[in-house]
């Protein structure tokens, strides 16, 4: 197996590494990555944009998800290049002039986390959430909040959280 | 993940062309199934070819009666479709069922390509 993958990868030439811009939390950005480079580790190692958490790196707990073009997604399960000249929304850019955004002044309210290592991830994907104006209940926001996964299991007050952002919205 | 290269198809010809002069390339479209698998070193394809910005996200109905479904028309974009939702509310469940069990978001992100599998087990639960 090992031998196969060896041979495997001497075919290939080292692809050179492409340039790109992302306009991220309203700032266009040059960048150059390689083919393979996720949007996640372009946001984190190459922007310093660590608060975009890396949980599975399989798009199964959406710490990563991020806003791209107004859609929350998994930025771990998809590659920097493809997302060439789209509008990219992190946690970092939710505040406007110092003021935080209802969704994370919610999240305090509401001790909707304890370690916060998921909450970039709750936070953003409540946003795209309410963007998406899909939600009337309780229920719905659970189900359409299904995929970010909080190890510390403070699911009830980020409902709760996410149900006061929504009164302001 | 293994090294590869990357090209962007600039219309459906040239996707195919691109594809039929590399035997281990692969078309990348939502890429929530295939950069899991290549990060597992299951896939090692010499090349992604991107199919994204590709124009098949439209829905819209045939003159037989039917739908027919963009490959790239976005999970969660199928799923509150009006037609879908109207006329076949069960493929809008499954879909929503389906991308959630596994992937979270990746309904959002995903294709409808992606969704092959609901689509044939809702035509066999109707026959």
């Amino acid at each position: 197996m090992a031998r196969t993958s060896t041979a495997a990868r001497s075919t290939i030439p080292a692809p050179g590494k492409i340039p790109i811009v992302l306009t991220i939390n309203g700032i266009a950005t040059q960048l150059e990555v390689a083919p393979w480079t996720t949007l996640l580790d372009a946001l984190r190692d190459h922007l310093d944009l660590t608060g975009t958490k890396k949980g599975c790196d399989h798009g199964q707990c959406g710490a990563c998800t991020v806003l791209v073009d107004g859609r929350r997604i998994n930025s771990c399960l998809t590659l920097a290049v493809m997302k060439d000249g789209a509008e990219v929304t992190t946690i970092e850019g939710l505040a406007t002039n110092g003021v935080l955004h209802a969704l994370q002044q919610a999240f305090i309210d509401h001790d909707a986390f304890q370690c916060g290592y998921c909450t970039p991830g709750q936070i953003c994907s409540a946003a795209g959430l309410i963007a998406e104006g899909k939600v009337k209940s309780e229920d719905e926001i659970r189900e359409l909040m299904s995929g970010k996964i909080c190890r510390c299991g403070a699911y009830p007050n980020i409902v709760a959280a996410i149900q006061q952002a929504m009164g302001q919205s | 993940m293994i090294n590869f290269h990357y090209a962007r198809a600039t219309d459906v010809a040239d996707a195919v062309r691109q594809i039929a002069a590399d035997p281990r390339a692969k078309f990348i479209a939502g890429g929530t199934n295939l950069i899991d698998l290549l990060k597992e070193d299951v896939e090692r394809p010499s090349r992604l070819i991107d199919i994204s910005r590709l124009p098949l996200k439209s829905v819209e109905e045939t003159a037989e009666g039917g739908l027919r479904i963009g490959a790239l028309v976005p999970n969660s974009d199928l799923a509150y479709h009006p037609l879908i939702t109207q006329r076949y509310p069960m493929l809008a469940s499954a879909i929503l069922a389906g991308a959630s069990a596994q992937h979270g978001d990746d309904r959002r992100q995903s294709s409808a390509t992606h969704a092959l599998l609901l689509l044939l087990r809702h035509r066999d639960a109707l026959q």
